[in-house]
C-alpha cells in the first residue's frame, strides 16, 4: 500500500470525489497524505483606471490563503488528516515536482470529464501527469463512479 | 475495495504493476482478477504463462485468471471490469519513454478514459523509496517455446532440445541416403 499519497485538487467538487477513496487507502496502510492545489501564477491586478490595485505578491498571498482554507475544510469533511500545500504554475508540472519533493508513492486524482474535443486539443492534466512521472497514478473519473 | 483487476501483456513493464497490484490486494484483502487480452483469432484458453503469473501472487492473495479475446484491448479490459464489478484496475505503463509513449501508452489512456472505476497506472521505471532494495533483474521476456521466463530469445533448455532434434533429424536423413 502507498505510504505517501499526493492528492492534487482544483477547487471543483469533481476533484474532491477522489477523497473517500484516498481516505480508505490511507487508513488501510497508515499513509501520509498531502493535499496540493496548483493555482496559476498571478499577475498584478489592475483597477479600471489602470492603477495597480493589488501587486502580484499580495495576490499570491490572497490566493494561497483562500486555497489553504478550502483544502483544510475539504480535508476535514472527508475525514482526512494531511498536509496542505499550495503551489503556483502549470498544474501537471507542479504536481510532478511536488510528488518528487514529497517522495510520493501514489498520486491520486480525479479526472475531469472533458469532452473529446478538449482532450484532443489540450490533453487533460491527469494524462500529462501520467506521462511525466515515475510514480503510480490513480485516476478516478467521477461521472462513471460507483460509490 | 474487494475486486482488483490486473491486466497484463507479460512485459517487463507490467511486472512493476503486478508487484503493486499484489501489495494492494494483500493489504485490502481483495481478490485479483488476472486478465490477458489476446487477438480475436488467438486461442482463448489460458496460457501456462498466465498460470505461472497467478502462482507468483502467492497463496495469501486469491487470484482468478481470465483470457479475453478481441480488439481493441482497452475495450475488452473495461468490459471485463464492468461485468465483474471491479473496484480498481491496475495497469503497467511505459512511463516516460519519449516518442514511443505516443504509440504504446494508448491502451492505458483509453482504459483510464472509459473505465467504470478508478484506474491505477504504474510506470515501468517505478521510483523507489531509499529504504527499499532495488528489485532483482526481472525476466523481461518469456521463451516462446516453453513460456518460462528467459533472458534469451529462446531459453537455454529449449534451444538445446531444438538443436538436438535438428541434429538427430540430419543424422537420420544421412543414414537414409
Amino acid at each position: 500500500m502507498p505510504k505517501r499519497i499526493l492528492v492534487p485538487l482544483d477547487l471543483t467538487p469533481e476533484s474532491r470525489s477522489v477523497l473517500p477513496l484516498v481516505a480508505e487507502m490511507a487508513r488501510g496502510g497508515g499513509a501520509a497524505v498531502r493535499l496540493l492545489h496548483v493555482a496559476p501564477v498571478p499577475g498584478s491586478v489592475g483597477g479600471i483606471d489602470g492603477r495597480v490595485v493589488a501587486y502580484a505578491d499580495q495576490e499570491t498571498e490572497r490566493l494561497e490563503a483562500e486555497a489553504t482554507d478550502y483544502l483544510r475544510t475539504t480535508a476535514s469533511v472527508a475525514g482526512l488528516a494531511g498536509e496542505i500545500v499550495v503551489r503556483f504554475g502549470e498544474p501537471a508540472h507542479e504536481i510532478v515536482r511536488e510528488a518528487e519533493a514529497f517522495g510520493a508513492d501514489l498520486i491520486a486524482l480525479a479526472a475531469r470529464s472533458g469532452g473529446p474535443l478538449s482532450r484532443l486539443v489540450l490533453g487533460s492534466t491527469s494524462e500529462q501527469v501520467c506521462h511525466r512521472t515515475d510514480v503510480p497514478v490513480m485516476v478516478y473519473r467521477p461521472r462513471h463512479g460507483r460509490a | 475495495m474487494r475486486q482488483i483487476l490486473f491486466a497484463t501483456d507479460f512485459s517487463a513493464c507490467s511486472e512493476e504493476a503486478r508487484r503493486v497490484a499484489r501489495d494492494y490486494a494483500w493489504q485490502l484483502g481483495a481478490r485479483i482478477h488476472l486478465l490477458h487480452v489476446v487477438w480475436p483469432t488467438a486461442d482463448p484458453t489460458p496460457k501456462p504463462q498466465l498460470q505461472a503469473l497467478a502462482a507468483e501472487f502467492g497463496s495469501d492473495v486469491p487470484v482468478v485468471t481470465a483470457v479475453e479475446s478481441g480488439m481493441p484491448v482497452a475495450e475488452r479490459i473495461v468490459d471485463y471490469a464492468e461485468r465483474h464489478a471491479i473496484d480498481l484496475i491496475v495497469l503497467g505503463t511505459h512511463g516516460r519513454t519519449g516518442v514511443s509513449r505516443v504509440l504504446i501508452g494508448s491502451v492505458a489512456e483509453r482504459v483510464v478514459r472509459t473505465a467504470p472505476c478508478p484506474v491505477l497506472t504504474v510506470p515501468c521505471r517505478l521510483r523507489r523509496g531509499p529504504d527499499e532494495a532495488p528489485a532483482a533483474a526481472l525476466p523481461a521476456y518469456h521463451c516462446p517455446v516453453c513460456a518460462r521466463p528467459s533472458e534469451d530469445l529462446i531459453c537455454e533448455p529449449c534451444r538445446a532440445r531444438i538443436r538436438g532434434e535438428a541434429l538427430e533429424r540430419k543424422r537420420r536423413e544421412e543414414q537414409g541416403r
